[in-house]
């Protein structure tokens, strides 16, 4: 028996998720508009960190430039009677253009839902709401290490393309260098990360962890559900039934 | 041909001005040590020498080329910068690569035998094919030294080359600087190793503040107390042992009593 | 209380083969005191330090290790095969790597190690305040740790292990990644603390210890080449050139042997008492 309870966010996300699936792409893309904007209008889904309100506006230029791919590649190898655009070799099918405004829309949908959830909620909340849904304190103590290390990840491949470049590395003349830079010192920094993290884990040890058999994960507190988090799942809920019988009508 | 800072401000935001109006010049062949208190900006001084960082205010010119309108990469030629960890700045998989990496970007001829150079200079040819992250800290440290060696650039510049080495490294380290200044290179270091680095330092700058507070011979900023404890540095313990013996010399002379602190 | 420390005849291998990591190394140190053990790079000193506190042998099942440890006046042949902790607390050499990460505030960083223990929860709070407080920390408490200066870090480091109040109290290189301002503070720091609790602290460097120790061990490969007083140290100090730096304390000996009438007077003043 789990103690654990859905938070209005995490029951937001399992909703917009939901709709995904359920709803025409005309009114997902109407909604996708309006979940771009929650993070500027609504207060609770503000992004925690200037960190993380960056990373939500390059999400929003990066699924433009997905959303634009995928319409166009869909167009360009689905093959259909009607054409909507002939270039020379380039034939873009009416059929392959819906088919990709379909597709499109839901891929960013979740991904902006999940997305929506993370920028707006530290991490470690996530990690101690399962500590108190029964998680053991080891596996908790296990996650949080792991976190540290992609946390920190980021600003290490930084720092060793601060250090190629005083090399004599061009690691700012293009993207392809960038990321030609990347692929050959991902294996040796994930090893001097993992190496980092052993030595992390050691001091831990030495305080502690893992010697004493007497930590108990602190009591799970009694918590009633929000009113959002009923909400959202109501809705979901009657989104699921919707399309079961749509789905079901002969 | 000679590294100039022309009062050179810099700051991350405008709360904070990290250095204020810094003028100094550095020819090759000089060696130029930095001291300061911790987080006084050394470091991000040693940045805005090759680029990493671009100046508020004020230039920096490598040879007459200025570091706004060059990219890091092509400064590096002129000037190689190593940071103080060597965690960040190692990702190859053996010594070797790591080493021979800036000379194989900077296109220099025969890079091979270059990187040869510079691991034997610093006492790891033996360590050729290992992996980095198999050499124990202070070997790694020494490794970071010999990848700049390779560049082959005009000036070196260091953040705590000397920190976490034993004697066996330090006498290591001795070597490559004198064989470097020989050779004409221009050497920069940043520490608070004043007792290892004033026999080299032709020249030595205290940043406090943002400003240099000092800057001359080592020997007359050994005679300047107040700007020594600000910087927290300690003399070497032949100098504290000689003021001692000569401060009790003069309270013998007054007739003083025999109590001399330090 | 601080523990008291018998090492015997302690020899150790990582694994068959392998040049031992230490040999035949003996120590006995009194309580409460402070003793050195000083080296160049791979001489042993981390390694025992490893040993006492019980994590090599944990994680080196196959490593071979002979002699035996007393640290409290329980005896482990050869050596503890659990982490001792908080009988005996290890600071290691990178402060960075010693803070978890993975709290918010310095304060919560060194209850993690109570919280780790099981320590009941409503003694936590005093007892971090307290450490803090001894350390000089308190104005710290709920700064971010990875904002701390390399100093505030590495006594931050130092108060995760104290707040146990461990009886013996192990530091590998505590000295090397402070400057001299910092180094001058975590001196005091630590002749406070050798009042009340055995320490062990290895250095490669003399001028940080000479300050603060009273014993000193000189490791070379693993094997023992001097354990003594402070004043037979000094006296073999132009002996070691080749494993410590010093060059400049030999100078400093050569006016001791002149023998003017305030030398030891100086002497006192440098730290050699």
């Amino acid at each position: 028996m789990t103690n654990y309870h859905l938070g209005p966010k995490s029951a937001l996300t399992l909703l917009l998720t939901t709709c995904a699936f359920t709803l025409p792409w005309k009114i997902q893309l109407a909604l996708l508009c309006l979940v771009v904007l929650l993070p500027f209008i609504a207060p609770p889904l503000r992004p925690i960190s200037p960190k993380a309100s960056r990373t939500f506006l390059k999400f929003i230029w990066f699924s433009c430039t997905l959303g634009a791919v995928i319409v166009f590649v869909n167009g360009l190898l689905i093959r259909g009677d009607e054409i909507t655009y002939e270039f020379g070799p380039i034939v873009l099918s009416t059929e392959g253009i819906v088919f990709g405004l379909q597709t499109a829309p839901r891929l960013l949908l979740i991904s902006f839902s999940i997305l929506l959830l993370f920028i707006s909620t530290p991490i470690r909340s996530i990690i101690d709401r399962l500590q108190e849904s029964g998680l053991p304190r080891t596996m908790v103590m296990v996650l949080l290490l792991a976190l540290y290390f992609v946390e920190t990840l980021p600003d290490r491949i930084e720092r060793i393309f601060v250090a190629q470049e005083a090399r004599g590395a061009p690691i700012r003349a293009s993207l392809l260098s960038r990321l030609k830079a990347l692929v050959t010192i991902l294996s040796p920094l994930l090893l001097s990360s993992l190496s980092e993290s052993v030595e992390r884990g050691t001091a831990l040890e030495l305080r502690g962890f893992l010697v004493s058999t007497l930590s108990v994960p602190p009591p799970a507190r009694a918590r009633t559900p929000h009113i959002a988090t009923i909400v959202f799942l109501c809705v979901s809920l009657l989104l699921v039934a919707y399309r079961i019988l749509v789905w079901l009508r002969p | 041909m000679s590294i100039m800072v022309q009062n050179l401000s810099f700051s991350y935001s405008t709360d904070r001005k990290i250095l204020k109006d810094v003028s100094l010049t550095i020819a090759p062949g000089e060696f130029l040590l930095i001291v300061g208190r911790n987080g006084v900006g050394k470091s991000t001084f040693l940045k805005l020498l090759n680029g990493i960082r671009k100046p508020t205010s004020g230039k920096v010119l490598i040879d007459g080329m200025d570091t706004r309108e060059n990219s890091v990469a092509s400064l590096a030629r002129k000037i190689c910068v190593t940071f103080q960890n060597p965690a960040d700045q190692i990702f190859a998989p053996t010594v070797f690569d790591e080493v021979s990496f800036a000379p194989r970007n900077l296109k220099r001829t025969d890079p091979e035998s270059i990187a040869q150079k510079a691991l034997q200079l610093c006492g790891l040819e033996h360590h050729k094919t290992s992996h980095p992250y198999d050499l124990p800290p202070a070997e790694r440290k020494l490794l970071t030294i010999a990848s700049a060696v390779a560049s082959d650039a005009t000036y070196l510049a260091f953040d705590e080359p000397s920190a976490g080495l034993s004697s066996i490294e330090q006498n290591l380290l001795e070597h490559v600087i004198t064989s470097l200044l020989a050779e004409g290179k221009g050497l920069l270091v940043v520490s608070h190793d004043l007792p290892f680095f004033f026999r080299y330092a032709t020249r030595v700058v205290v940043l406090e503040n943002g400003s240099l507070s000092f800057s001359g011979h080592a020997e007359e900023l050994m005679e300047r107390e107040g700007i020594l404890r600000r910087a927290g540095l300690r003399l070497p313990p032949l100098v504290r042992a000689k003021r001692i013996i000569s401060a009790m010399e003069k309270k013998r002379e007054v007739g003083g009593d025999d109590v001399v602190t330090l | 209380m601080a523990a008291s420390l018998i090492i015997e005849h302690l020899t150790f291998q990582y694994s068959d083969g392998t040049p031992p990591a230490l040999s035949d190394f003996s120590l006995t140190v009194p309580t409460p005191s402070c003793c050195a053990i000083l080296g160049p790079t791979g001489s042993g000193k981390t390694t025992l330090l490893h040993l006492l506190v019980g994590s090599l042998m944990k994680h080196h099942p196959s490593s071979i290790a002979h002699g035996s440890i007393m640290i409290n006046h329980v005896r482990y042949e050869p050596a503890p095969k659990e982490v001792l902790f908080p009988t005996v607390g290890l600071t290691l050499q990178d402060p960075y790597v010693q803070l978890s990460g993975i709290r918010e505030t310095v304060h919560s960083e060194v209850a993690l190690t109570l919280e780790l223990l099981g320590t009941e929860p409503s003694m936590i709070d005093a007892q971090v305040q307290k450490t803090l407080r001894e350390l000089g920390l308190y104005e710290l408490s709920h700064r971010r740790p990875n904002t701390l200066s390399g100093g505030e870090t590495q006594r931050v480091a130092l108060a995760t292990v104290l707040v146990a109040d461990p009886l013996l109290l192990l530091m590998d290189e505590p000295a090397t990644a402070l400057d001299y301002g910092a180094q001058a503070q975590l001196k005091s720091t630590l002749r406070h603390l050798k009042e009340k609790t055995t320490l062990l602290i290895t250095d490669t460097h003399i001028d940080f210890v000479l300050e603060v120790a009273d014993r000193f061990v000189v490791l070379d490969k693993g094997t023992c080449i001097l354990s003594c007083s402070k004043a037979e140290f000094l006296a073999h100090l132009p002996e070691l050139g080749n494993l410590l730096p010093v060059d400049d304390w030999r100078e400093v000996l050569k006016l001791r042997e002149r023998r003017s009438p305030h030398t030891e007077r100086v002497f006192k003043a440098l730290g050699f008492t």
